[in-house]
């Protein structure tokens, strides 16, 4: 028995189209197992049907086609055939004749035109030869291994899939899992006005489903799974509800009860985006910007370690009481599905301490640190430290054990014109800071004042950067600010990634670069 | 007297070769006699008995197709493929290949396939069928 190599076309799971078929065979699977499936999983599921379609197909040109050529066959002038043999080429008979080798039993010849135009002669009525026995179908081609089909086109097969599914309302999605809408047991409006009540008892949550479903009465049958995905997508289809769990863990929270920080973006963290030419930043000014890490950055270059990260802390962010959710960043908090906020704890690596935060994944910031930052005496600038817990769920911030001492640092005064005064003054810190970007305040409400009456009048943020290195240039003999103190002192006025005011720095010629990211003011 | 060959893309391990019997008509003035002195005595007279105008199909094992050879060609072919001692030791290596070929009914097969029947290396084989010199009409096999 020979073998028949089955190939896909090459491009067949780059551009496969999802068909009628194809969702009818998911949904049909999905009620077979009567369990919630992840679009990765789907998409395995129809890798499978896929090949198992194809091999079936192919079986079915050897066995039952009459135009796949056998040579034990008859066939007529002007049929045309597919040569298994031949890699499937298909060619037309052009004549037909009978053979000639005393040597054989009697047989015909016929002669084809391929469809590259090559003349070609095959012999037919021949009942002794290999290729009438159909070749085995052998599977050992890439294009039919899932493993590696799933490694090589999973995101394209995933995009594809949601997006069929996403418009199908025969679907539903809860968590990145997929189930038919007809299963679903019934949750009512007195169950979700039951779980609203449950969840305001308890401050708003966040509270597993299992803990709300105690407190609910339904019909949960055999499938206790099912009710809780059932009430997983009523509570997140009404808007009272927030998902907040992180990916793997439904966590719920009353809308209303969420941190007003955390459902709307923060006065000063909002930006109004600077356009600038990325294209004319210096290497140099690449990897500082990598450096100062902000969330506002398009992405980097994969170099830095992921599993912890060390960041300096910008007034915007002090201010609020956040994190920057930069690139890096991203990588060590929990991440979701689809919940756009995700309650977890913040652990102080120094004193084990707990409390609660929130990754509000699409402005890019972490809120909650309000009170940690005052308690630990952190200023603009402080420098913090993140890495992963081995609980889940959990993110380890520590900055270092330093004793309080008096230490000259840039201080930021409210002049009585209501403009910012920068002087070196010795103050009390109590925590490990970036010189360049320190910061220390002591009339909050005045800076408040100036991020208030910004939103009613703007200036550009190129006379914002002349004022800030006037006034910077002040603080040294030499006249030099270095790139990242006036990045961080533009912040204190203005929500402002370093990109924009790197762009002008290269780009405006009364910036002069007097060499290793140091500048002055022209003449 | 053996010719100069030419060839476009450079032979690999990989490469079929085969007996050219077109070489043969074309560079060998005594290429009928050559080759009638690799048949028997029986099979000679079957041959002056036959039409010099009877072609002969003969079918691919692998894949049925027809290819026509003359009377001259086919009688080697059925001949050799009924002799088991083709090749001795002492036969040349040049000679073992095209009695290999005879065997087989020409089929194409590449140096390695040939090193596999043969129990020589292949480099060696295609060494000597990719040189300058065209052997006994050994040359790659061209489709169609």
């Amino acid at each position: 028995m020979t073998s028949e190599k089955l190939i896909l076309r090459h491009d067949y799971w780059k551009n496969i189209n999802i068909q009628q078929s194809d969702i009818d065979f998911l949904y049909n699977y999905l009620l077979e197992t009567e369990t919630p499936q992840t679009s990765f999983e789907l998409i395995g599921v129809l890798i499978s049907k896929r090949i198992q379609q194809e091999v079936e197909l192919a079986k079915r040109r050897q066995l039952g086609d009459k135009n796949t050529y056998l040579p034990k066959n008859h066939y007529q002038v002007n049929q045309v055939l597919a040569f298994p043999a031949l890699g499937w080429q298909q060619g037309e008979i052009l004549l037909d004749r009978q053979g000639y080798n005393p040597e054989l039993p009697p047989f015909n010849v016929i002669k084809i035109k391929f469809d590259n135009g090559e003349l070609r002669e095959f012999a037919t009525d021949l009942d002794e030869h290999v290729l009438n026995n159909p070749p085995e179908i052998t599977l050992d081609d890439e294009s039919l291994n899932s493993e590696y089909i799933l490694s090589t086109h999973q995101e394209n097969l995933t995009q594809k899939l949601q997006n069929e599914l996403i418009n199908n309302p025969d679907f539903v999605l809860v968590a990145d899992r997929w189930f038919p809408k007809a299963l679903l047991i019934d949750i009512n409006i007195g169950h979700l006005n039951i779980a609203e009540a449950t969840l305001d008892m308890g401050n708003g949550g966040p509270l597993p489903t299992p803990s709300i479903m105690e407190h609910l009465d339904i019909n949960k049958g055999n499938n206790s799974k099912l009710a809780q995905f059932s009430l997983d997508y009523a509570l997140q289809e009404d808007k009272r509800f927030d998902e907040v769990g992180p990916a793997g863990e439904m966590l719920w929270f009353l809308k209303h009860l969420e941190p007003k920080d955390v459902l709307e973006t923060p006065l000063f963290l909002r930006y109004q985006p600077d356009e600038y030419d990325r294209s004319v930043l210096t290497n140099d000014m690449l990897a500082l910007e990598q450096r100062l890490a902000d969330e506002l950055t398009p992405t980097f270059e994969e170099t830095q370690d992921t599993e912890k990260v060390e960041l300096r802390l910008l007034f915007p962010h002090w201010r609020t009481g956040t994190i920057p959710l930069s690139y890096f960043a991203k990588k060590i908090f929990p991440t979701a599905y689809e919940a756009p906020h995700i309650r977890f704890w913040l652990v102080d690596g120094n004193t084990k301490d707990k409390f609660p935060a929130w990754v509000v994944r699409k402005e890019g910031y972490v809120y909650g640190l309000s009170e940690w930052y005052n308690t630990r005496g952190l200023i603009p600038g402080s420098i913090i430290r993140l890495r992963k817990s081995t609980n889940r769920g959990e993110v380890i911030i520590q900055t270092s054990n330093q004793r309080s001492s008096r230490d000259y640092v840039r201080s930021i005064l409210i002049g009585s014109d209501g403009g910012i005064v920068f002087a070196t003054l010795r103050q009390v810190i109590k925590a490990e800071y970036d010189e360049r970007m320190a910061m220390f305040l002591s009339d909050i409400e005045g800076l408040d004042e100036i991020w208030q009456n910004a939103q009613k009048s703007r200036n550009s943020l190129e006379s914002i950067m002349m004022n800030m290195i006037r006034n910077l240039t002040k603080l040294t003999p030499q006249g030099h600010v270095h790139a990242s103190e006036l990045y961080a002192a533009v912040n204190l006025v203005r929500r402002c990634p370093p990109g924009p005011i790197l762009a002008l720095l290269t780009t405006r010629p009364q910036f002069v670069h007097v060499g290793d990211m140091y500048y002055h003011l022209k003449d | 007297m053996p010719q100069i060959g030419y060839s476009i893309i450079k032979p690999t391990l990989k490469t079929p070769y085969h007996i050219d019997f077109e070489w043969w008509k074309q560079n060998e003035r005594n290429w009928q006699i050559i080759l009638l002195g690799y048949l028997s005595p029986e099979h000679r007279q079957v041959l002056q008995e036959m039409s010099q105008e009877q072609k002969f199909d003969i079918i691919d094992p692998q894949t049925a197709e027809v290819r026509q050879v003359d009377a001259l060609q086919h009688l080697l072919m059925t001949d050799y493929s009924k002799r088991e001692d083709f090749i001795s030791e002492t036969t040349s290596l040049v000679e073992a290949i095209f009695r290999l070929f005879l065997v087989n009914g020409n089929h194409p097969m590449s140096s390695e396939e040939i090193s596999g029947k043969l129990d020589r290396p292949a480099p060696l084989i295609l060494q000597m069928l990719s040189g300058k010199r065209v052997h006994q009409g050994l040359r790659p096999y061209r489709h169609g």
